[in-house]
């Protein structure tokens, strides 16, 4: 309880980690651990309905039986699950309803991370649902997206205002069984984001959430549900970034999405987290389980993701075609340098007949950072004419990283097409040579190829993303190439 | 899962005769082997056999066999030949002498022999199956050939099982001192519902070239379970093609280091799952030098129930700068209930390389098919060959020639029936 120790705002450290700072707000926390009780009282906090309550418990005691997987190619010492506080908010004054309300430090933080709410309400386009730890602390353009029947609230809010959609699809994708750390975020998720988009609707903005970790020593775990009803239309990013601290921060998340008939969801996510210090201390722990549901025919998903940050990525945003000519796609560049270690990929489950999915994976390893891609594509027996296209590439820069691709394909209908290429190595000397010869410099060459590299993902992102984007993959390869 | 204590008295039992020969390195060498197998059981649920079980392996009751007769395919092309029933030694055929291609519980027995230190150096006990062969093989096969020694013939090791229950596990030793040459075939086949166990280690010195090909026509209802290590020297060239054209279930797991700079191998095979069969390759290729090179290609076609497994993997050691790897695996389903699982994979820890992997699963191409019946040749034909084509990637990397020739003969056969089946 009480203050965060250590201020720290534009000491030290800016160069590396520009976003390193920390928020000076009161907290309120439950105490560290996990137990039943904890439990109980995250619930009651919020003031859930007895149902929730009981899922939550459910899930909690599946967790206890689980054991934390360790198949993924990374390594990191023992988390300590009874080490961490399960809950963290910023303490209520009067609660906030206006932005003018939202403590102005809170505000100060966003304006540094480049997302001025104010700004945003007037350039229009963007709402932002910003979860400051683990509360939702403002919801701009509501009143704009209500009119059309869109939901775009806190979690917590929705179970209050929307339990009958809630409790219909909370757990119908990612159940609260499904693995380790989705187990564990059911039990104590504290907030998140919830879509709602109705009948024939199609969103007209983008809708945003810039989430960040704050507090020391605390998780977080949020949970994002989005449901795009029959026929409508929905792009989703997803913003992260979080203040450096020498521990290792847990972060295990859990995003939900289900398209129903025709439907189409875009889930976009640049992902900044703390990676750690050169030595590999502290970063963030992103231990994620994204995944979507096609629920009716010729529904789509598509998620792109720009993995730049975290010490340790453990994700894999996967899409289940369950209705008929359902679409997945999954658009990636997964960057590590320093001591950074990556497991990402794709799940792909062809269940629906003429089912489609595509995947590009772009992997950029540099220093002695690890990335590895793990996909799965599956073609289950009735899902006649499915097609995928798989294609990961990785780009090493240092003779200390490491690459790797595993992907896995299981096909049980001899109609499907799968297709997997994968290619690994540098950039070439000869490219660099060319384009010193033509005036740039060796670190503006080096931009220019990796930006070529990555163009193919970078062209799904949304436009302000894209060069969000862009920057910051400058900015993790500074001095990667010597 | 450990072998049950009443279980390990029947390997014992059959393992007595081939455990108590030898010399005493060798005896106390199987005895712990056998522990360790004890110790670890069959695989079951790790990720190296997430596809494939054995626990048709495990419920069956085995025995070890007496010696059996002596089986050749049709047409054997010209070339030194060893003969093996039930894994007992039967015919030696060949103008090499007894040092160079003959017994391998004889050449250890006199440990003055060069090729005895290198055995179990590569296929040693982390594997249970290993384990399990280097505990209870019998008689089993050596080549070593000196340096700078050309064998021109092939070489061809036949090895028949034809008993109901039987549990054979063999061995191969293959050493290629610098700048020799061989081409080694070994030809599995049999009938009845018995299980083989090989493992074979590979030696190529620095300059050698080794062709190897590994023929699996085990009859219908017998299981196959197959390790092969090879090491390379510096400069060396190793050509292994492996064909699965029979059995129930085979499992075969091939290792190569590239352990010497320059050295580069090419690792093709070929298997067809019909019926309910299921055959499972699972590959590994280091590259732990610098400049070394690898073309692995394999080609499979299930039909009927059939299960086909492909499971590649390339590792580029720290330091092994300037590797080259490409990897393919395309796969072909003939009917709706076959099912292909691919899983090529790439572990890389240099930077400086060049590696790539591709995999397909699917039908033939029916713009292909279309192109020969517009040239007037029927859908059944053009199928047929279009699918022999396919296949027949596979043995481009062994020379044109006789054996070459022969090969591609065994490949059709098989084939043929296959395509039949998958038509019906």
């Amino acid at each position: 309880m009480g203050k965060s120790e250590n201020v720290g705002i534009g000491d030290l450290m800016q160069e590396e980690y520009r976003w390193g700072f920390v928020t000076d707000v009161e907290q309120e926390r439950v105490p560290k651990g996990l137990s039943e009780d904890v439990v109980r009282l995250i619930s009651a906090k919020k003031g859930e309905p007895e149902w929730l309550l009981e899922w939550r418990l459910a899930a909690y005691r599946h967790w206890r039986t689980l054991s934390e997987p360790h198949w993924a190619k990374v390594h990191h010492p023992p988390i300590d699950y009874q080490g961490i506080h399960y809950y963290a908010a910023p303490k209520k004054k009067a609660g906030p309803s206006k932005l003018a309300d939202v403590d102005p430090e809170i505000l100060a933080t966003y304006e540094k991370l480049g997302i001025p709410l104010k700004e945003q309400e007037m350039l229009a386009g963007v709402a932002v649902d910003a979860v400051f730890d683990s509360v939702s602390v403002a919801t701009t353009y509501k009143e704009k997206l209500a009119s059309l029947g869109i939901v775009f609230c806190a979690f917590s809010e929705a179970v209050r205002e929307h339990p009958e959609l809630v409790r219909q699809y909370l757990g119908s994708v990612v159940p609260h069984t499904d693995n380790f750390f989705a187990s564990l975020n059911a039990a104590v998720f504290s907030d998140g984001t919830f879509v709602y988009v109705p009948k024939g609707v199609r969103c007209p903005m983008e809708l945003s959430t810039y989430f960040r970790i704050n507090a020391n020593d605390t998780g977080q775990f949020e949970r994002t549900l989005i449901i795009a009803d029959e026929g409508s239309q929905v792009s989703y990013l997803e913003g992260c970034s979080a203040p450096r601290r020498d521990e290792n921060q847990l972060h295990a998340a859990v995003v939900e999405l289900v398209a129903l008939q025709d439907a189409v969801i875009k889930y976009s996510t640049v992902q900044n987290w703390y990676p750690g210090d050169k030595e590999g201390r502290g970063g963030i722990y992103n231990f994620v389980t994204k995944r979507g549901d096609c629920r009716g025919a010729r529904s789509r998903i598509s998620w792109t993701q720009v993995e730049t940050g975290s010490a340790i990525t453990w994700k894999y945003p996967s899409c289940l075609l369950r209705g008929d000519d359902a679409v997945g796609e999954f658009y990636s560049v997964a960057v590590t340098r320093g001591r950074q270690q990556a497991d990402t990929g794709t799940k792909m489950i062809h269940i629906g007949k003429n089912t489609r999915s595509t995947v590009v994976s772009k992997g950029i390893s540099a220093g002695e950072g690890s990335n590895a891609y793990r996909g799965l594509v599956k073609v289950l027996a009735g899902a006649d004419n499915a097609r995928n296209y798989t294609q990961c590439d990785s780009l090493l820069m240092g003779s200390r990283c490491a690459a790797h691709t595993f992907p896995y394909l299981e096909v049980k209908n001899d109609s499907a097409q799968v297709e997997h290429e994968a290619t690994t190595g540098k950039i070439g000397d000869d490219q660099l040579f060319y384009l010193q010869s033509r005036g740039l410099s060796a670190e503006d060459a080096v931009n220019m190829i990796v930006n070529g590299f990555c163009k193919e993902v970078f062209k799904e992102l949304p436009m302000e993303f894209a060069v969000e984007a862009q920057k910051l993959l400058a900015v993790s390869l500074e001095g990667a190439v010597g | 899962m450990r072998i049950a204590q009443e279980e390990r008295a029947a390997y014992l039992a059959a393992g007595r005769s081939a455990m108590e020969a030898g010399p005493s390195w060798l005896k106390l060498g199987r005895h712990e082997a056998l522990e360790s197998f004890f110790r670890a059981g069959f695989p079951g649920r790790e990720e190296a056999w997430k596809y494939t079980s054995l626990t048709a392996l495990e419920k069956r009751r085995l025995h070890s066999p007496a010696p059996g007769a002596e089986f050749l395919p049709d047409s054997l092309p010209a070339g030194h030949l060893l003969t093996y029933g039930n894994g007992y030694a039967l015919s030696r055929s060949t103008s090499l002498p007894e040092g160079m291609l003959g017994r391998l519980d004889v050449a250890l027995a006199h440990t003055t022999l060069p090729a005895a230190a290198r055995f179990g150096t590569l296929a040693g006990r982390e594997s249970a199956l290993v384990a399990l062969d280097t505990a209870l093989w019998r008689e089993g096969v050596v080549l070593h050939v000196p340096a700078q020694w050309r064998v021109d013939e092939p070489i061809f090791i036949v090895r028949t099982i034809d008993e109901d229950g039987a549990m054979v596990h063999e061995r191969s030793l293959i050493v290629l001192e610098p700048g020799a040459r061989a081409t080694v075939v070994e030809l599995c086949n049999g009938r009845g519902d018995y299980w083989r166990n090989a493992a074979t280690e590979i030696f190529v010195g620095a300059r050698a070239h080794l062709s190897y090909v590994k023929l699996v026509e085990d009859g219908a209802a017998a299981i196959h379970t197959g390790a092969l290590f090879a090491r390379q020297e510096q400069d060396s060239r190793l050509d292994v093609l492996s064909l699965a054209l029979g059995g129930q279930l085979t499992r075969q797991d091939i290792a190569l280091d590239l352990a010497g700079a320059g050295a580069g191998a090419t690792l093709n095979g070929c298997f067809l799952a019909g019926g309910r069969s299921h055959v499972d390759h699972h590959t590994r290729i280091e590259h732990t030098a610098a400049h070394t090179q690898s073309r692995e290609a394999f080609r499979g076609i299930a039909a009927g129930r059939g299960r086909g497994v492909f499971d590649g993997l390339i590792v580029v050691r720290p330091g092994a700068q300037k590797a080259d790897a490409r990897q393919s695996s395309r796969n072909l389903l003939l009917s709706p209930l076959a099912e292909i699982d691919a899983k090529p994979q790439l572990e890389i820890y240099a930077d400086d390389v060049k590696c790539s992997h591709g995999a397909t699963v699917g039908r033939l191409d029916e713009s292909q098919v279309f192109y020969l019946r517009s040239r007037g040749i029927g859908d059944v034909q053009a199928r047929a060959m279009l699918t022999h084509a396919f296949a027949l990637e596979a043995c481009a990397a062994i020379a044109p020639g006789t054996l070459r020739d022969w090969l591609t003969q065994r490949l059709d056969g098989a084939l043929d029936r296959l395509v039949e089946e998958g038509r019906k």
